[in-house]
């Protein structure tokens, strides 16, 4: 606005209100501040011309607050500026460069951010704020103008940084996208490399239920499905040696039972059923001696009666090699012992026995047990040691029966075995006591006499 | 019929890697946003630096400006004349005001009176 523009002449000293400043300037006093003229903000500086102390006159010198405040602040910072500028803290006027006018609903929106409490003017409000100008979205920044009579609002839209956020957004999708699907694929590998022993380990499994005892893991990994496929094969092996055991001593219970049937049945053959003939053809003589009257037949029905003695005795001891009734009628010691006296009086072979005191409640399979491997190797003894002298100790520890044979007789090297006779013997021993859950064992020298050590659980 | 341990291995893989790579995406988002919004609002914060010492600048030049022509002795003599016309003054202040180029120039007398054009 030039100086010729005015077209009146103003008496501003009485509008002080107004125009404030006039009296601080005609007092001589400089004066800085914001003058609304004809509807428009203008930042004024009011200075006095004075001539050798003469007040002259007054100086105003205005610039605009909108047009020409957006112009250099948009030249100066590159940035889109709206300039506002109050009037009394209301009716907002605006200039925006380089976009429309502002409208009434953008006012509205950023009418909170510019009327700020009173005593706020002149601080910075330095704290940006999201806002829609021109139907953009946009982040504002509110700053003091003119000592706080208006307001200059920086504002940058967020579309065009949206964009260059979109732009990245879509590489991040793909990353994300392609991450996904190596996800999945890695997820499928990995799961089928994890499941895979677990599988075979199931499928051999249910091969080895179905009896294919040959059946094994392999082992890939020394993880602890390794160490699994490792104690399953562990297992195989045990139980396909427990099998193979089993079978073996089926197999060894039949031959035995038939051997001991072909024992039995010779023992009847040539002593019992011998003798019986001859108590048979005894009997005929002595009805055809009594049929003639004849006194000799007294001395042969005695010779008779001594045969049947005999057949008696020889029934006798086929059932007690059968089954000792002793042991059934007083038990484990008292049938040792009675063996033990009867191996002594057949023999003329010393025994000599120490044993403790063993629980009363020992398992009939354990006493026959006990039994069967004490007649087996007094049965060795009398056949291949030549001993003069049998000891026998029992002791009991915790809930075994220790059971220890020794003799003196000329003893045989364990390595090469005692022959094949003496041989089937220990094996007999050695299942038998397994078969409890026994342990026998063996030690000797040649010459220097036989140990036999046999442990058994007392229940 | 359960799931076979290989399908509960991918199941559990696949969960695990889709909530870590959505979590992320998320995040990222969140994080690409946020720095676009800090990028913006440092921005302004920089126009308001600048603003700033634009001001100040402006302010002390308008000064110096105004120093200069209320010091003027072509405009002191000028106004030192008893009824001086009006229309002198008028075209005084105009050369000068081609020289400050301000949007505004007003010359009030010792009254307090703007001079009638």
């Amino acid at each position: 606005m030039l100086l010729a523009d005015v077209g009146d002449s103003t008496f501003f000293g009485a509008n002080s209100s107004a125009f404030p400043g006039v009296e601080e300037g005609l007092n001589g006093a400089e004066w800085h501040g914001i003058w609304s003229y004809r509807d428009r903000l203008y930042k004024i500086i009011l200075m006095p011309i004075v001539l050798e102390r003469q007040l002259l006159g007054l100086l105003v010198l205005g610039d605009l607050l909108d047009a020409a405040a957006a112009a250099e602040v948009r030249e100066f910072t590159g940035k889109d500026v709206l300039i506002l500028y109050a009037s009394e803290g209301a009716g907002y006027s605006r200039e925006r460069s380089g976009s429309p006018p502002i409208s009434q609903e953008e006012l509205i929106a950023l009418g909170p951010f510019l009327k700020r409490p009173e005593g706020m003017d002149g601080i910075r409000f330095s704290t940006p704020f999201r806002t829609v100008l021109g139907e953009k979205e946009c982040l504002a920044l509110v700053l003091p103008l003119g000592g706080g009579a208006g307001r200059i609002v920086l504002f940058r839209a967020l579309d065009e940084v949206e964009s260059k956020v979109g732009v990245l957004r879509l590489y991040i999708m793909a990353i994300g996208g392609i991450s996904i699907v190596l996800a999945l694929v890695l997820s499928a590998w990995l799961s089928a490399k994890l499941s895979r022993p677990v599988r075979e380990l199931r499928d051999v499994a249910e091969q080895f239920g179905a009896g294919r005892l040959e059946k094994r893991v392999g082992i890939h990994s020394g993880d602890e499905l390794g160490q699994l496929a490792q104690s399953f094969n562990m297992m195989a092996d045990n139980l396909d040696f427990a099998y193979r055991e089993l079978s073996r001593f089926s197999r060894r219970t039949v031959q035995l039972q038939e051997e001991e049937r072909r024992r039995v049945a010779r023992e009847l053959h040539d002593g019992v059923n011998q003798l019986l003939a001859v108590v048979g053809f005894g009997l005929e003589s002595i009805e055809k001696k009594l049929l003639r009257r004849d006194e000799s037949a007294v001395p042969e029905i005695d010779k008779t009666k001594e045969l049947l003695d005999e057949v008696i005795q020889e029934v006798r001891n086929i059932s007690y090699n059968l089954r000792p009734s002793v042991l059934d009628d007083l038990g484990l010691m008292a049938a040792v012992r009675s063996l033990c006296d009867e191996f002594a009086n057949r023999t003329q072979i010393r025994v000599e026995m120490e044993t403790a005191i063993l629980p009363e409640n020992i398992p009939k399979e354990l006493e026959i047990t006990v039994y069967r491997i004490l007649q087996e190797a007094l049965d060795n003894i009398e056949k291949h040691a030549e001993a003069t002298l049998v000891k026998l100790h029992f002791a009991q520890e915790n809930a075994r029966i220790a059971i220890k044979i020794n003799d003196n007789g000329k003893g045989f090297d364990v390595f090469l075995g005692g022959g094949e006779s003496g041989g089937a013997g220990l094996n007999n021993m050695k299942e038998r006591a397994a078969l409890v859950d026994g342990v026998l064992k063996l030690r000797s020298i040649p010459h220097s006499g036989t140990e036999v050590l046999l442990e058994l659980p007392s229940k | 019929m359960s799931p076979t341990i290989g399908a509960k291995f991918f199941i559990g893989m696949v969960a695990i890697s889709l909530t870590f790579i959505m979590v992320s995406l998320l995040t990222l988002d969140r994080f690409l946003a946020r720095i676009a919004e800090d990028e913006v609002s440092y921005s302004l914060f920089l126009s308001e630096r600048a603003y700033e010492r634009f001001e100040v600048l402006h302010d002390n030049l308008f000064a110096i400006q105004a120093r200069s022509v209320a010091q003027t002795p072509h405009l002191k003599a000028v106004m030192n004349i008893a009824d001086v016309d009006h229309k002198t003054v008028f075209h005084t202040a105009r050369e000068l005001h081609l020289v400050v180029n301000t949007d505004l120039m007003l010359l009030i007398d010792a009254r307090g009176c703007c001079w009638p054009m």
